[in-house]
């Protein structure tokens, strides 16, 4: 544990609990990053979101089934399957599954899915933890977030996420790198979706 | 942007618990979820007071929010 973060996790809130001590559980199994809403959320923005997003490597179903195993110990339970190999044939077909605490059926919820192309492999091999979020935990790059956001998101919500951080990080954000990200979603992610 | 198909389902069942659970049931999970966002929001923001840097960042975000207000 990284001596920048630590503070006692009984006087965190709902949302930091359930993030670390669901990322505590996956740092063991798997390559993992946040991404979306919930940075935003964690560098100050006063917004809502209904879930907590989060992509891991591609692993194997034995891997996976660890890595599941262990979440239900830690008193996590999936929404869609109590089958762990239908858990796996949803993120292998690039779906996503949720987890919520056992006994619940409400948010906070981790949407969890599988890398699914090159911009994806990019976001989590430039992945970064940001000290002012109080948390140790694996984020997207702030670059990563804003290409999305104002490329492919474009929602009201993601565009002033976008220029909040934009805010924080001014001294520090790779221009550049986000043009090129922008460029990565332009070809895989839009065309694809037949969005342009 | 399209959401999966787990994202409509985790719509609906949030709506189905609000349609048939007693309003000071879903309120409760609501208020600590909404709470949580704000509590959040202010220890983010007391965060930034404790460094040289953090206090430089709030200084351009209460600019940046006196921009908009104009």
């Amino acid at each position: 544990m990284d001596n920048r973060f630590i503070r006692g996790v009984g006087d965190r809130n709902i949302l930091d609990r359930f993030a670390l001590d669901f990322c505590a559980v996956a740092e063991k199994h798997v390559k993992y990053i946040i991404v979306s809403g919930f940075v935003a959320i964690s560098h100050g923005r006063r917004r809502t979101t209904e879930d907590i997003d989060m992509i891991i490597e591609k692993i194997s179903l034995d891997k996976f089934k660890d890595f599941h195993e262990e979440l239900l110990v830690n008193g996590f339970h999936c929404m869609q399957s109590t089958k762990v190999d239908d858990i796996y044939d949803y993120l292998i077909h690039k779906d996503s599954v949720r987890y919520v605490r056992q006994g619940s059926l409400m948010p906070p919820e981790m949407e969890v899915k599988f890398v699914k192309d090159e911009i994806d492999e990019l976001q989590m091999a430039t992945r970064k933890k940001f000290d002012f979020t109080g948390l140790d935990l694996w984020f997207s790059s702030i670059e990563f977030n804003i290409a999305f956001k104002e490329e492919l998101l474009k929602a009201p919500k993601d565009l002033e996420d976008a220029r909040h951080l934009r805010i924080i990080y001014k001294e520090e954000i790779d221009e550049n790198f986000i043009n090129e990200i922008k460029k990565m979603i332009k070809k895989l992610r839009l065309k694809k979706n037949g969005k342009r | 942007m399209e959401r999966d198909k787990s994202h409509m389902e985790a719509v609906e069942r949030w709506a189905e618990f609000v349609r048939t659970a007693p309003r000071n049931e879903w309120k409760k999970v609501m208020d600590v979820f909404i709470d949580a966002v704000y509590e959040k929001s202010d220890e983010f923001y007391k965060r930034l007071e404790q460094t040289e840097k953090g206090r430089e960042i709030l200084k351009r975000l209460n600019e940046d929010r006196l921009k908009i207000r104009v």
